[in-house]
């Protein structure tokens, strides 16, 4: 469904170029949760922002559902839902006039959208402040509308953008239960994350990126064969090259 | 379709963009609050400056203006005479006390106006604390009064305050007997309504003349008279005047206005795009397959929304307390406060609303923040200030080049209309180039929003607004058009005024001048642009020659189109004058006129170079060419539509003078030669009609002696006769049948 194929993305700041993303490839099938892992800055952003079709890579290119994305073509963007940990509400507007809002916005007719509201507000439990102005909600209310206004438009494609960044315990299982009913739902998930102990959880496959570039790809069991760690943490401090330095470095008194 | 956009959906867009304006209190505190709090103040501070200008004037001199020395004379004495009494009345305190229980004094003035004057006069009008203070008024010191007999018009010299008043003397009769002492004069004052300084000079004139009826009264009491005539009479009589010492005043009524309507719309407009950005709301609407510009759009139709509504509170405020205190009477006369008046305000605002709103969205469309769009918004608004505080110069006249220049003439025409004295043609040239002026910033700040989304920094998108692109492209966007136009439109306004300044050139001067002038606007200005902005100018300018075989058959056409279309603008000119859209002046006329008997001086060939061929292919190449590319993205009929309006609205500007009948016409034209270049699929066809066209309308005024000789002569103001109607319209369907004809045909051979 998500393809990714030799995506290059490099950004001029000053007079040095930054390789944000550099030859990076991979594939998510329907039904499937792929999860884009990297520490900060290793470019998982830019690479989504590529396949939703924000940026124009330099080179290579991304589909979603066998459709190029681009920053002309608007069309494909229909069938992307975007959740991500940075999005905000619209303090004035009710979460349904909002969630109406993104109807328009991906152009659902007004009689559909009442209908998925219906059934989003069941899903994801909104229906106590679905009347409510957004200013009002809470951080995991507001996190539980930004996730229904990515199912507005029913995407066969869903990207996650850091979804569980800033939320606590109790709002981070709701988003592993949303991710579980996208699977579900045959939906082709891309996740990215800093938070490794919580995709090994949720993910079906990983690609761990290391500044701009893909290391390594596949199901936790390949990425265990091939670097010989039992866990993603250690996978990702051995290639940061993180080894133990803390403890050797004496106290000075 | 991602481009599409079904007008309920955009309706829609819009109203969520209203509803959080609207619902966010700090949009509704500066609605409604400031325009409460703001005109009472202002109006309390505006009446304090003209209650210390008065206190001001009465250390002035005044002037009066006489018709002749002998009125000047006249005058003196009676100036003189007043003067010697007030002295008189100073050294004794008794006089004063001796006239208070008098007869009211204006008695003898209005009670009986001579049978010669229209009894429609008004008599003098008795300003307020007349009565109450008469004992004081006469002993209050007179001021210096100068007296000018004047020649030619006084109306003229009252208008620009060289006089104060106008004072005719209407009659002198002989002395009574045995009070040859005495004059007797009648006077009638013109003075101008509604003018402090003017009002005030008739004060102290009518002071004048009780001093000398009082000294008259206490004089003549012994003496018995059969009929008591009184020494001076007095007819008041109010001269409406626009006023040059108060318009800068009026001036402030649109500038206060203009400047509210501008706060109103500042906190929406950075709400909805940068704070869009803050609120971490833009990467998710950029990542929606809505069109961006339906996303701006929407914005727009919330900031210009908002500010109407500031608007309408801010003109309703405004009104209220000039009408309440008065001050309104005293700054615009009677008549300004109707609701006309009102309502072309209101529309005016409406137009700036539109285009200040859609600057002040471009502007904050760079901004990632509220600080940073605070920080772009400010330098405007106080530059905004500049034009509007020039034209608060008193005396500064609306002229065509000010009715180019955004805000200024927003402001000047706001004032004219408020004055009563606005033109049409001015006003139409100030509400075009504002909506110029308006589409181009809109069509930015659509290319803008979002992009900082996605890029880091703002600078980018800055940099790429002025900077060359780094890919070709065929043809121009619609937003580097409109760009385009936006510098254009003025740039041609000032060049057309140019050669007006060449008045006295030769006639063979001007001709190569208007030649040149039109290859530098519409030939070389827009290929330059191209250059710049790497989009392909042969793509742009369709420089193409229809196929060969065929183009005989459209040159044909196009020839018979020139000849027929000429008689259907003719008649649309006359029904535009019969529509009442005659701007053009009788002495604008006869100089168009004497132009063609000048023409007459130099060979038809230059002429027809200078006004038929150079514009048909200049004109054509940037219409049909440029413009018509950069619609692309348009329907076909939108942007022949468009690029039409377009050429008519130039056409309208014709050196310094705008003529607003050539409008429809003009369209009209522009409408045939968008429809034969989208038909052709090229500019030549179009190119030979314009010519071809032009060149008939020159040639027929330039032999209209020979031809009036051979017996026709086509009148400027007359109707053609129907018989060639009938014959230019059966040649123009022939000739547009044909070439669709042909256009199908070779479409259809092409795909075989």
């Amino acid at each position: 469904m998500i393809v990714a194929s030799g995506l290059v993305k490099k950004f001029a700041s000053g007079s040095t170029v930054v390789q944000a993303v550099n030859n990076i490839s991979f594939s998510v099938a329907t039904g499937e949760v792929f999860g884009l892992l990297g520490p900060n800055g290793a470019g998982k952003t830019t690479t989504l922002r590529m396949v939703m079709g924000l940026l124009e890579p330099d080179e290579g290119y991304a589909e979603v559902g066998g459709v190029r994305t681009g920053t002309e073509s608007t069309a494909v963007r229909g069938r992307i839902g975007l959740v991500s940990s940075n999005d905000g509400v619209y303090p004035w507007l009710t979460v349904r006039e909002m969630l109406h809002y993104f109807a328009d916005l991906y152009d659902v007719e007004p009689a559909v959208a009442d209908e998925r509201i219906r059934y989003l507000a069941d899903l994801l439990d909104l229906k106590k402040f679905i009347d409510q102005r957004s200013v009002t909600l809470s951080t995991g209310q507001k996190q539980r509308v930004s996730l229904a206004r990515g199912l507005m438009h029913d995407p066969p494609a869903m990207l996650l953008d850091e979804p569980t960044r800033g939320l606590d315990v109790l709002g981070s299982k709701v988003i592993f239960e949303f991710i579980g009913i996208l699977r579900q739902q045959g939906k082709a998930v891309l996740v990215s994350t800093h938070r490794l102990d919580e995709a090994e959880r949720f993910c079906d496959r990983f690609g761990l990126l290391h500044r701009g570039e893909l290391v390594h790809e596949g199901t936790l069991q390949q990425l265990r064969d091939a670097t010989g760690h039992q866990h993603l943490t250690d996978m990702f401090l051995d290639l940061l090259g993180y080894r133990g330095s803390m403890e050797t470095i004496p106290w000075p008194v | 379709m991602a481009g599409m956009m079904s007008s309920r959906r955009l309706q829609r867009l819009c109203i969520k963009e209203l509803r959080e304006t609207l619902r966010d209190r700090r949009t509704v505190i500066t609605l409604v609050l400031m325009p409460l709090l703001v005109y009472p103040l202002l109006s309390m501070t505006m009446q304090r400056f003209l209650l210390t200008s008065t206190v001001k004037q009465e250390k002035l001199t005044y002037t009066f203006g006489v018709p002749d020395d002998q009125a000047a004379r006249s005058l003196l004495e009676t100036i003189n005479l007043a003067q010697a009494v007030q002295q008189q009345r100073k050294s004794s305190s008794t006089t004063i006390e001796r006239f208070e229980n008098a007869p009211p004094l204006e008695e003898p003035n209005a009670a009986a106006p001579s049978p010669s004057e229209p009894s429609s006069e008004p008599p003098i009008s008795s300003p307020d604390s007349q009565d109450t203070s008469t004992a004081d008024k006469l002993t209050s010191a007179l001021p210096e009064f100068r007296v000018f007999s004047v020649e030619g018009d006084w109306r003229a010299s009252m208008a620009d305050g060289t006089l104060d008043m106008f004072i005719e003397v209407q009659s002198t009769t002989p002395p009574i007997p045995g009070l040859a002492a005495w004059p007797q004069v009648h006077y009638r004052v013109h003075y101008v309504a509604n003018d402090l300084r003017s009002e005030q000079a008739l004060l102290y004139f009518q002071q004048i003349s009780r001093l000398v009826d009082d000294q008259f009264v206490a004089e003549t009491l012994s003496v018995p008279t059969s009929s008591p005539a009184w020494p001076i009479r007095l007819i008041a009589s109010p001269v409406k005047l626009p006023k040059s010492g108060l318009s800068s005043l009026v001036t402030m009524i649109p500038l206060v206005l203009i400047l509210m309507t501008i706060t109103g719309a500042v906190y929406p407009a950075i709400d909805l795009t940068a704070g869009e950005r803050e609120r971490g709301t833009m990467e998710i609407l950029i990542a929606s397959p809505a069109p961006r510009w339906a996303l701006l759009f929407a914005k727009y139709v919330a900031v210009v929304t908002v500010a109407l509504l500031t608007a309408i509170a801010n003109l309703g405020s405004m009104f209220t307390t000039l009408y309440v205190t008065g001050l309104g009477k005293l700054l615009l006369g009677e008549q300004a406060l109707a609701f006309t008046t009102l309502l072309q305000i209101f529309c005016l605002l409406v137009l700036f609303a539109m285009f200040f709103s859609a600057v002040m969205l471009t502007l904050t469309s760079f901004a990632k923040s509220f600080k940073e769009a605070q920080a772009y918004l400010i330098p405007v608004m106080l530059l905004a200030l500049a034009p509007g505080v020039l034209s608060l110069v008193p005396g500064i006249e609306f002229t065509p080049l000010l009715a180019c220049i955004p805000l200024v003439n927003i402001v000047l025409l706001a004032r004219d209309l408020l004055l009563a004295k606005a033109d049409l043609s001015l006003a139409l040239a100030a509400i075009v180039s504002t909506m110029v002026y308006a589409s181009a910033a809109i069509g930015i700040a659509a290319r803008l929003f979002g992009n900082d989304a996605v890029v880091h920094g703002s600078r980018e998108s800055w940099r790429e607004l002025f900077m060359r692109p780094a890919e070709q492209s065929k043809y121009p966007r619609f937003d580097q058009m409109a760009l385009f136009l936006a510098v254009l439109f003025p740039g041609y306004f000032i060049l057309s005024n140019l050669v007006g300044q060449f008045r006295d050139a030769s006639i063979s001067f001007r001709l190569v001048l208007n030649i040149i002038i039109t290859a530098i606007l519409f030939g070389l200005l827009p290929w330059l642009y191209c250059r710049f902005s790497r989009v392909n100018a042969v793509e742009t300018f369709r420089l193409r020659l229809p196929r060969a075989s065929l183009s005989p058959i459209f040159a044909v056409a196009a020839l018979a189109l020139a000849t027929s279309l000429w008689m259907a603008a003719h008649e649309l000119f006359l029904a535009s004058q019969w529509l009442g859209i005659q701007t053009l002046r009788e002495e604008q006329v006869k100089a168009a006129q004497a132009l063609i008997v000048q023409f007459r001086s130099v060979s038809p060939v230059l002429v027809l170079v200078s006004f038929a061929l150079t514009p048909a292919l200049f004109e054509e190449f940037f219409f049909r060419g440029f413009v018509f590319s950069s619609l692309n993205q348009m329907s076909r009929p939108g942007a022949i539509i468009v690029s039409a309006v377009l050429f008519g609205l130039f056409h309208v500007v014709t050196g310094s003078v705008l003529a607003v009948e050539r409008f429809l016409p003009t369209t009209l034209m522009g409408l045939f030669l968008g429809w034969l270049a989208f038909r052709t699929q090229s500019l030549w066809p179009g190119i030979i009609l314009h010519a071809v066209h032009n060149g008939l309308l020159l040639m027929t005024a330039y032999y209209a002696d020979s031809l009036k000789n051979w017996g026709i002569g086509v009148e400027e103001q007359a109707h053609l006769p129907w018989t060639w109607l009938v014959v230019g319209a059966v040649v123009t369907v022939v000739s547009v049948l044909t070439v669709e004809l042909f256009a199908r045909f070779r479409t259809s051979t092409s795909t075989v």
